[in-house]
């Protein structure tokens, strides 16, 4: 009864996610910051600089954040809860002395992704770090990433919506070369599975999925008139170096991830990986 | 078959067998179908179960100087020297099916049955009644055009993909059972549509064309009639509210029907392929030089033209050949032609002249329902071969209702049990697959409802319209 498994592999090829545009709402920004009131204003006014570009900036509330008001974590998603925003602004090591090593993101951080749902742009640190300096307002070229890209919707509506009008959105899947091979070693040593049949069709079909995706992405934006234009990065290889080569050659100006991961407490590692060590880049994390 | 024929009367006439001799063959063969019904239980594949009563059929009949071994005269009037079960097998028959499912498989390749299944899929908008109409008509046509298991392997995982993406798993039970119902109804509609037909059809004299006439008016009445008590049955209703015909529609939307084709000009070859390949088996009988060479050739041809396009890769189809069907029809040949030497066929021909003698009316019933009722409990297959040469040795006439009889009886019996036919197996294996709960017992239960209506209407079909 092969054949049955070969049909049905068939249609479930065939059977593929579709997106369909929608924008987000973004009316209110909360800044998270641990500087004081004079060094907080400024921040928070470089922040509105650089989402001047949103296609709802001009209605959007702001609140700009002391450090004073959310030294504490309880503080702080005390602060979330209560102001309700649809997007919180903050930086890596957040009320944190260890911006210096550039091995975490804080508590403040890392908290905060995992237990509100609330969509944080990640920014660069003010003063120490550099990173946006050129990137005044969008268009941006934005680039979505996640290890399972294919049906993702709310990843690449966020995209959409920060890089603006006549911006670049890249959509980006690395398939770990690493895993695969490790899988083709077993399968290898499998008798009953042709190696080089299974090495080629898992290949193609882990970098189809993707593909079809990004495929159904730009035909479903196209259609909605959306001036946007989109790019599809989909390749094996090692992620992080993958990603960074992608991000330098693309001209990238924001990421765009996932960050939580069901069935663990702890953030996405992919999106944990990429905002420590991608420092001078801007991060949504969803 | 003209060999076949020829051994057939040279046992008829050749030969004087003891009545106990006559009586262990039979019990032989007896042990033969019990062991085909039992196949899921004793864990055997058919070809290996036919093949093991083949030998010992042979190695009986041998020691029981029962087998015409010597030269055999083939048609240019020479002498050749064949191992004696090579003629009994029906090389035409096994031409057809080989040939058959080897254009199919390639066709498959060229995305055609998936393109048209997802198409369907997409016209029902993801209405569940509406999707149980064109799968019903699909498994029907297919059933038809290609054969009943593939059909309902293609639309049976299609349904399970499709149900499983529209959330209606709930459903797929009654999906698949009346799927599997339609195959055996949609095998009936031409002469190459199942192996009983071409077995049954060859012998009679029937063509294809004939067949399709006579079949084709049942067909229609019996596909709507199961989906009709499918849908009543099993409270498969359309879709009412505006939000649920958009949701469903958006979810059909995400099939996408070019996914599986490789090459466009491929899948318009393979289309025209399909059809040329149904003109020229439906016209094999008037084609000059076609009808001396026979529908197996047609399908054989057709297969060879499919596989030029994977030149370099044909070992690939040979491997996905049902090599156990094929044995299974090689073994059951031998099987039934030692029983035709052993006087068995002759036992159960005169049986069935009491049958059959029974009168017109009552002889052609009896025979439909007692075809239908003994292929519900083992393979239509054997029954068919059996029945189709006992009838042949009877001198029946290509133009009488019992032909019809044992080919509407043995399609249909295949829809009591999961054993009766190969399509209603593997509607049963995709349901397992799925992890359904569908026991025989619990089969018999929901089918016998359908193929009782089936078979009241085909009865009174082949007595009002073919006596």
């Amino acid at each position: 009864m092969s054949r049955i498994d070969q049909f049905e592999s068939v249609f479930l090829s065939a059977s593929k996610p579709q997106f369909a545009h929608a924008e987000v709402h973004l009316g209110r920004v909360l800044v998270l910051t641990d500087l004081d009131e004079s060094e907080a204003a400024p921040y928070g006014a470089r922040v509105r600089d650089f989402l001047s570009g949103l296609g709802q900036h001009g209605t959007l509330a702001w609140e700009v954040v002391t450090g004073a008001r959310c030294a504490s974590i309880g503080d702080m998603l005390s602060l979330v809860e209560s102001w309700a925003p649809d997007l919180v602004c903050a930086y890596r090591n957040l009320h944190s002395s260890a911006w210096p090593w550039p091995h975490s993101l804080s508590d403040h951080i890392e908290v905060l992704t995992q237990v509100t749902d609330v969509p944080v742009l990640l920014l660069p640190r003010p003063a120490q770090e550099q990173g946006w300096v050129d990137a005044t307002g969008a268009p941006f070229t934005v680039m979505a990433l996640t290890d399972h890209l294919a049906g993702d919707q709310r990843l690449v509506h966020w995209a959409v919506e920060f890089a603006g009008a006549g911006g670049q959105l890249l959509l980006a899947h690395v398939e770990q070369e690493r895993v695969f091979e490790r899988y083709m070693d077993v399968i290898s040593k499998l008798p009953r599975i042709p190696t080089d049949l299974a090495r080629e069709d898992i290949a193609r079909q882990l970098l189809k999925e993707p593909a079809d995706w990004a495929d159904g992405v730009t035909a479903a934006l196209s259609n909605a008139k959306v001036p946007i234009e989109v790019r599809a990065v989909v390749q094996m290889g090692q992620r992080l170096p993958t990603f960074r080569s992608i991000v330098e050659e693309g001209k990238v100006d924001l990421l765009v991830m996932n960050t939580k991961d069901e069935g663990q407490l702890a953030m996405h590692g992919l999106s944990y990986q990429i905002a420590v060590e991608m420092r001078a880049i801007p991060v949504l994390m969803l | 078959m003209s060999t076949l024929l020829a051994l057939s009367a040279a046992a008829h006439h050749g030969h004087d067998v003891p009545m106990s001799t006559t009586l262990l063959f039979a019990a032989v063969l007896v042990a033969l179908i019990l062991s085909l019904a039992l196949e899921e239980t004793i864990h055997a594949k058919k070809s290996l179960i036919v093949g093991v009563f083949a030998v010992i059929s042979l190695l009986l009949g041998a020691a029981m100087g029962l087998l015409p071994f010597g030269p055999v005269t083939n048609v240019f009037g020479e002498e050749l020297n064949l191992p004696v079960y090579i003629p009994a097998i029906d090389w035409g028959v096994i031409a057809i099916i080989l040939g058959s499912s080897l254009f199919v498989d390639v066709t498959s390749r060229s995305g055609l049955f998936t393109w048209i299944a997802i198409k369907l899929t997409k016209m029902s908008g993801g209405d569940p009644l509406r999707l149980l109409w064109l799968y019903g008509a699909m498994t029907v046509v297919f059933s038809a055009v290609l054969n009943n298991v593939t059909a309902m392997i293609i639309v049976g995982s299609l349904t399970a993909v499709s149900l499983d993406k529209l959330g209606r798993r709930e459903k797929l039970l009654a999906f698949l059972l009346v799927e599997g119902l339609l195959t055996n109804v949609g095998g009936l509609l031409t002469l190459i549509s199942s192996v009983p037909n071409i077995i049954v059809g060859t012998a009679a004299g029937i063509s294809f064309v004939k067949f399709f006439v006579v079949a084709a008016p049942y067909v229609l009445v019996a596909t709507v009639l199961t989906l009709w008590l499918g849908a009543k049955w099993n409270g498969i209703t359309p879709l009412v509210t505006d939000e649920e015909k958009e949701e469903a529609e958006g979810l059909v939307q995400g099939f996408d029907e070019r996914d599986g084709i490789e090459s466009e000009g491929f899948l318009w070859f393979a289309g025209a392929m399909t059809v040329l390949f149904i003109v020229v088996i439906a016209t094999t009988s008037v084609l000059p030089w076609v009808s001396e060479l026979g529908m197996g050739f047609v399908a054989l041809s057709f297969a060879v033209i499919m596989l030029i396009r994977y030149k370099s890769e044909v070992d690939r189809f040979y491997d996905a050949v049902d090599w156990d069907l094929l044995g299974f029809f090689a073994g059951l040949f031998v099987v039934i032609n030692v029983m035709e030497h052993a006087q068995v066929l002759g036992l159960i021909g005169s049986g069935l002249e009491k049958v059959i003698g029974l009168g017109d009316v009552a002889g052609t019933g009896v025979l439909l329902i007692a075809s239908a009722v003994f292929s519900s409990v083992t393979d239509n297959i054997p029954l068919a071969a059996m029945l189709a040469k006992i009838l042949g040795g009877l001198g029946t006439a290509s133009d009488s209702s019992l032909w019809w009889s044992v080919v509407f009886g043995a399609n249909l019996g295949g829809n009591i049990t999961p054993i009766g036919s190969a399509s209603t197996l593997v509607a049963v294996t995709i349901m397992h697959k799925h992890k359904l709960d569908m026991s025989f017992v619990g089969f018999v239960k929901r089918a016998s409802p359908y193929a009782l209506a089936q078979l009241v209407l085909a009865t009174a079909y082949v007595l009002v319209f073919l006596r």
